[in-house]
């Protein structure tokens, strides 16, 4: 890593989304209570578009009521592109 | 400049009598665990002793023990060792990680459980110096002032909030903390050592003058019990609390046989809420329910003209505490 990458927290290598199922699980109980369930998924979504691969951590909480259920369509259209999803 | 002199006594018996006999014969004596809070407000000449006592030799209080009857800290115990210690992130998690929310590395490996518990508030008027009633004066300045920081329960007189991180936590967990005086021992349950300045706006515990808190008891937890403590800081790390939470609940099944919550950041003292948990108690901790406990965590805040914003803050933290108690195991 140079010194440009570094400042940029990038490591040249494939870019990677790591997510915490945990914090996405309270963001999507945050958004249904303001009445915008899917604001997460969205969110997801965008950030999806700029990596190839999605590393979830705490991924027992995708157990949590309907999250898994909610995030399935964002993971399927990401696996239709050719990305890879990884479940710690 | 004043004459300061240092005694390290090596038992508490001891401490306790140079206390003492310092008070009597008008010198002003203060005590000192880690040092880490006291040596800042020597600095701003907030406290200006001819003694401190400093009890870092005292044999048996920086020792952590665990047995049937739960689990004993010594009061010399620091916070890094209170965040590591086996027992304690087994059996108390919201201890363990209240502790490791506390300042720095630094700052955790020399500062003790006792004295985070102890620590003077961190108002800014009280630290600057200014004649509030914290510093002898009659009047808190934050009342109209700035007062982005300060309380939205339980304030009035004064309108500190109280500072530590471990309290509210020990609060939740049903902590009994054991004082040493020359008149003796006490032991007095966390959820009572702490006054509202209601009281005495000058003080923040039941402490009595020469009295040391030599060491907490935790009781042996449940077997169900889940705990955790959520804290929100208005920059990434090494600060107090804005709004923070003590969540330890005892979950059988799924359903919440026993609550116990206790916020911190938003009241003089650890501030239970026995209404919200009395909502939580025999019932399943849904997203739903949490967010009605979460709402109810709130009502009777009253908020002074500048910290409107911790009330929602507050009912975020309560809600998000409860959730990670009521997810996966971790």
């Amino acid at each position: 890593m140079n010194r440009r990458q570094f400042l940029r927290m990038r490591t040249g290598g494939e870019p990677v989304l790591e997510v915490s199922c945990q914090h996405l699980y309270m963001r999507y109980v945050d958004a249904r209570l303001h009445g915008d369930p899917a604001e997460p998924f969205r969110w997801l979504e965008r950030r999806l578009r700029g990596v190839s691969a999605l590393r979830l951590s705490d991924g027992a909480w995708l157990a949590s009521e309907d999250l898994e259920h909610m995030m399935e369509p964002v993971l399927a259209s990401f696996r239709v592109r050719g990305g890879r999803v990884q479940v710690e | 400049m004043r004459p300061l002199a240092s005694v390290r006594p090596r038992e508490l018996d001891e401490a306790v009598r140079l206390l003492e006999q310092a008070r009597r014969g008008g010198r002003r004596a203060v005590l000192a665990g880690g040092g880490s809070d006291l040596l800042g407000m020597v600095k701003e000449r907030l406290v200006e002793p001819d003694l401190i006592v400093s009890l870092r030799d005292v044999r048996g209080l920086d020792q952590v023990a665990s047995g049937a009857e739960g689990t004993r800290i010594g009061g010399l115990v620091t916070l890094d060792a209170v965040s590591e210690h086996p027992a304690v992130r087994a059996g108390y998690a919201a201890l363990a990680e209240a502790a490791q929310s506390v300042g720095t590395p630094q700052i955790r490996n020399v500062a003790t459980l006792a004295g985070n518990v102890c620590q003077r508030p961190w108002c800014w008027y009280y630290r600057a110096g200014f004649p509030c009633f914290k510093n002898g004066g009659g009047t808190c300045f934050a009342a109209t002032g700035e007062n982005q920081l300060h309380a939205i329960f339980g304030g009035g007189p004064s309108y500190i909030v109280h500072p530590s991180d471990t309290a509210p936590a020990l609060v939740a967990l049903g902590a009994l903390f054991r004082l040493v005086g020359p008149e003796g021992e006490r032991v007095v349950p966390a959820g009572e050592f702490f006054t509202l300045p209601g009281k005495d706006p000058a003080r923040e515990n039941v402490l009595k003058a020469d009295e040391v808190l030599a060491e907490i008891l935790l009781p042996p937890p449940a077997p169900a019990t889940r705990s955790t403590y959520y804290k929100v800081l208005d920059r990434e790390a090494w600060t107090h609390a804005v709004v923070s939470a003590a969540v330890a609940v005892d979950l059988e099944g799924g359903v919440c046989r026993r609550a116990r919550i206790v916020l911190g950041g938003v009241a003089p003292a650890p501030w239970p809420l026995p209404r919200v948990e009395r909502m939580l108690e025999g019932q399943r901790l849904t997203a739903d329910l949490v967010a009605q406990a979460a709402t109810a965590a709130v009502r009777g805040a009253v908020p002074l003209t500048k910290n409107g914003y911790k009330v929602p803050l507050a009912k975020a933290v309560v809600r998000r505490a409860l959730l990670a108690v009521a997810g996966p195991a971790r």
